[in-house]
């Protein structure tokens, strides 16, 4: 399930059938999937980041807030839609590159740690400089692009541009450029030593996977319809990561499948009622006990048993 | 074969009733009642006792019949302190076609369920108290507690005719709750005169306030205007004793409510809150509620288990009024009610619905003496 | 000056708890590469302890005892047995990730368990005034507690054979275990004694904190952060960085913007990892233990 060719159809065809599935569902389902749609496009992010850089980012949340806020703050104002999405997508990269850039001037968890810094800053700005981003009484009221006004439409907006995202984020591991990530993640020492510049492509990776975070804000806040800053403080970013994992970090499925679990599971375990939040904690750690490779490897190993000439679906080494 | 008269009589009865009493169950259908609150995150402080106010009223109400012969039935959904979830929720309840919708308690999950509620034309009964909530203009949407901008001028005017305070020094909550309350209370006190020196933002389970209590002290405030969730009160009001400050101790409810009082262990002795109904007020009734509430759930209801409670009364009389249990005319029904409690025991003290969605149902001055909640003076409905 | 001191002295009471919890933290991660997401609630759930054991009628002293056995067992033991060990062959980023989960089941855990609402915890009363600088005995405890507790930790891995095999088993499992050292059983004994630590720490925090689910939350992030600016898996530098964040905080709360008042100890982070990446008192070299 590594290789990006063998796997796009399948993606393709996964958000293909969540849509066609939402066209016949209750707006709560309609809803779920078009949330599971935006978190997925933030986790394929992350995964550029975690999966294939090896870095640690606890500030996905935070460029999630920069999309969101750009977009909630911008739209009233008469800028149309796609071009808040780009803005926020800058915004994050941008703020992706400058402090990327000396955090990654020195090797070990620095990433890590100077965007817990930047999660903590960001939330307290969105919350503090209410002249801008309303404060803590948020933003209310977000219209929705014409003509995806209704819940459904909203849902093809969602899935449509994770689609796009997906295209790309395949294109890009394709590329010479998505090589060397791949190369990257396998073997940082002997990437280096085939000329690889580790430090510019890790760069790379993290503010690509920062935009990404700002194009899935950017559909974030018309999805709800109000944003507020407690959405993007840590607990967002510690849910994103635990996405990439669950699903299986580095892989291309990954995401999609770890934002399942994290949207879907804790909604289909509410009927335990007040264990189910714990219930789902201990399937996640179940989960990273039988599985290293997540979900994916879950599949991965199934399809293998179910067809033994089937190889490539295993993971590559 | 003979069959005795008497058993004959118990053999027809027995089949009338087996006969009807599907008919008459099936006429009166139930009423499903959506209660979002928060039962997990940040929230659960304040949501689960909501949801549990809201069942027990539930329970009380099915115990006496029902309402018009229609039964309750309560189904709790947990917004995990998070709008996103809380618009799943609201969204999953309300496919469900719910009768009404009693909750959330955060203003967040409030504005965002609110949206979706009022167009459904759905009446929703929440225990949100920030002053911006009721300010949109949603004709579905109900406090069942006084709002913040009913609760903060008495205090405004208890600083400035009874301490006098020459100086006041604010400290708040930097949250959803807190903030509004602080730009409420900011705006007043500049209109009321009031000379506020210090303005303190403090993070929700922030470890130490000796930092924000030196400031005060340097700022030599002679009140302190207190807005805050009842464990940061606890750690307020503890370093404020330790310190030997002498300043008069204002606040929102919180400053006086009974888990503040535990949690201080003597240090909010003195202080004044002005509070809507809460578990202190010395109502008959509410000191009734109070008891039955401890012995069912094993912990004391704060104002949030009442609010929950009083919500449920607030249907029955919308109901009532309409003359029968239809989801759409519930909300106009609701609009300018005087609810009393020889009618409905629930409401518990007399509560006027206004045009806006606020409600009125009085409050207390009240006092912290001796580890109890004294009542200093009743302001009664308007 | 009064104000000075008065602010110093309650930041470093409060970055005593830090250090305390961060040196717990830094011990796992080198120990075994385990970055713990669940530390902050590792505290609270032996606070939930020693409160039960002492409703039982159990003085203070002697529940305190009880929680270091419970914590000993379930948030050493247990916890290493039963996911780091069975993790950690799959990668130290799976096993953080199964440490976030972990503080999600332990919340709701102590959520369901113990209520929503926060419980008073004993502590010690009164203080003393020093001309206008005020000093409570509570602060003073937890200073001398967490020195005392910190210096310890210090001889027991300096002059202790255990310790130095310890240290030993951290740096270098393969070499340890060459001297026939026992690398498991030293792992298991760094988490028994993180758990000693968290037990310690809960002591102390909660009679100024109280005892509620959700509280793991903000001591967890101020322990890590500590462990991060004393340069993630050293202890003393964990010590370090725990009694600076503490007084930062303080002082940034009392003369800086309140409303920002998290923010300047991470500001200082960044500055601070532009100059020295090493960590605060990191060398290449450094003993790390």
């Amino acid at each position: 399930m590594n290789q990006p060719h063998r796997v796009l159809p399948l993606a393709l065809g996964l958000l293909l059938v969540a849509g066609l599935a939402g066209s016949l569902l209750q707006p709560y389902e309609v809803y779920l999937i078009s949330l599971w749609a935006v978190y997925t496009i933030s986790a394929l992010g992350l995964n550029l980041t975690l999966g294939f850089a090896g870095q640690i980012s606890l500030a996905q949340a935070s460029f999630v807030g920069f999309g969101a806020y750009a977009t909630a703050l911008l739209l009233p104002h008469g800028v149309p839609f796609g071009v808040t999405l780009v803005i926020g997508a800058a915004i994050s990269f941008i703020l992706g590159i400058l402090l990327g850039f000396p955090a990654l001037r020195v090797q070990g968890h620095y990433l890590a740690f100077v965007t817990l810094a930047l999660a903590t800053i960001a939330f307290l700005v969105f919350r503090n400089e209410s002249w801008l981003t309303h404060g803590t009484s948020g933003i209310d009221k977000i219209a929705r692009p014409f003509p995806f006004t209704s819940g459904v439409a909203y849902m093809w907006l969602c899935l449509g541009s994770l689609a796009l995202v997906t295209l790309g984020v395949w294109w890009l591991l394709r590329s010479p450029w998505g090589r060397a990530f791949l190369a990257l993640r396998e073997n940082p020492v002997r990437a280096a030593s085939l000329g690889i510049d580790v430090r510019t492509y890790t760069l790379l990776a993290f503010a690509i996977g920062a935009a990404l975070g700002g194009v899935s804000g950017a559909l974030f806040a018309p999805l709800g319809q109000y944003i507020e800053p407690s959405e993007f403080a840590l607990p967002l970013s510690f849910s994103l990561l635990l996405m990439v994992v669950v699903g299986g970090s580095g892989t291309f499925m990954g995401p999609f499948l770890g934002a399942i679990v994290s949207v879907a599971l804790p909604e289909v375990l509410r009927s335990l009622q007040d264990y189910y939040l714990l219930i789902y904690g201990i399937i996640v750690i179940l989960l990273l006990v039988f599985s290293p490779d997540g979900v994916v490897g879950i599949i991965a190993r199934a399809v293998a048993r179910l067809r033994p000439a089937a190889a490539p679906v295993e993971p590559t080494p | 074969m003979r069959i005795s008269t008497s058993k004959l009589a118990i053999g027809c009865s027995l089949l009338a009733v087996l006969a009807t009493a599907p008919a008459a169950f099936a006429a009166k259908s139930v009423l499903e009642i959506a209660i979002p609150a928060e039962l997990s995150g940040s929230g659960a402080t304040v949501g689960v006792l909501w949801r549990d106010g809201v069942m027990m009223g539930i329970e009380d109400v099915n115990a006496k019949g029902g309402i018009r012969g229609h039964k309750l039935h309560g189904t709790a959904y947990d917004t995990q302190t998070n709008p996103a979830v809380s618009r799943a929720v609201i969204q999953k309840a309300l496919d469900g076609k719910p009768f009404a919708v009693l909750g959330p308690v955060y203003s967040g999950s409030v504005i965002v369920d609110e949206a979706l509620t009022q167009k459904a034309g759905i009446t929703e009964i929440m225990g949100g108290e920030a002053g911006n909530l009721t300010a949109q203009g949603d004709p579905t949407l109900f406090r069942t507690s006084l709002g913040q901008a009913q609760t903060i001028p008495p205090l405004i005017s208890y600083l400035k005719d009874t301490v006098h305070a020459k100086s006041v020094g604010a400290s708040y909550v930097n949250d959803d709750f807190g903030k509004a309350g602080n730009v409420l209370f900011m705006a007043d006190a500049k209109k009321a005169g009031l000379n506020v020196t210090t303005d303190i933002s403090s993070e929700a389970g922030q470890v130490t306030f000796q930092p924000d209590l030196l400031k005060m002290q340097a700022a030599k405030t002679d009140a302190i205007f207190l807005y805050d969730h009842e464990e940061e009160v606890a750690r307020f009001l503890k370093g404020f004793r330790q310190m030997g400050m002498k300043a008069a101790i204002v606040g929102g409810s919180t400053v006086a409510d009974a888990q503040a009082i535990k949690l201080s262990q003597g240090a909010a002795d003195g202080a004044i809150s002005f509070a809507g109904i809460a578990s202190s007020s010395p109502l008959p009734a509410i000191q009734n509620f109070v008891k039955r509430f401890e012995a069912k759930y094993k912990t004391h209801p704060d104002h949030n288990a009442i609010k929950g409670y009083m919500a449920v009364a607030m249907l029955q009389a919308g109901v009532d009024k309409e003359g029968k249990a239809s989801a759409k005319g519930l909300a106009a029904a609701l609009h300018g009610l005087t609810i009393t409690p020889d009618k409905y025991p629930l409401i518990m003290t007399p509560m006027k619905v206004l045009a806006n969605g606020d409600i009125d149902n009085g409050g207390y001055l009240i006092q912290v003496k001796g580890g109890k909640a004294v009542v200093l003076k009743y302001v009664g409905p308007k | 000056m009064s104000l000075f001191v008065q602010v110093l002295i309650s930041g470093l009471a409060i970055g005593a708890i830090y250090a305390l919890i961060a040196t717990g933290f830094s011990l796992l991660s080198q120990g075994s590469q385990t970055v713990n997401f669940a530390q902050g609630d590792f505290v609270v759930v032996p606070a939930f302890v020693i409160l039960a054991a002492n409703s039982y009628g159990l003085p203070i002293w002697a529940s305190f005892i009880v929680a270091l056995v419970v914590a000993a067992l379930v948030l050493g033991i247990l916890f290493k047995r039963l996911m780091v060990d069975p993790i950690l062959p799959h990668g130290a980023m799976q096993l953080s990730i199964a440490t976030m989960a972990l503080s999600i089941v332990l919340q709701n855990g102590m959520l369901n368990a113990d209520g929503a609402q926060a419980f008073p915890f004993p502590g010690i009363n009164g203080g003393m005034h020093f001309g206008t600088i005020f000093i409570d005995w509570q602060s003073v405890s937890i200073l001398l507690a967490a020195v005392a507790a910190v210096v310890a930790l210090n001889l027991f891995m300096g002059r202790t054979r255990i310790g130095r095999a310890i240290q030993a088993s951290a740096q270098g499992p393969q070499v340890a275990r060459l001297l026939g050292i026992n690398v498991a059983r030293m792992v298991t004994i760094t988490f028994v004694l993180n758990a000693a630590l968290v037990t310690l720490a809960a002591l102390l925090v909660s009679p100024i904190y109280l005892v509620k689910f959700d509280n793991g939350i903000g001591i967890g992030l101020a322990a890590f952060s500590a462990a991060i600016i004393g340069g993630f898996n050293q202890v003393r530098g964990a010590v370090v960085g725990g009694l600076l964040l503490g007084v930062v905080q303080n002082f940034a709360a009392t003369f800086g913007p309140t409303q920002y008042r998290d923010a300047v100890p991470m500001l200082l982070l960044i500055i601070f990892i532009l100059f020295r990446p090493q960590g605060l008192l990191g060398r290449a070299e450094e003993r790390r233990v």
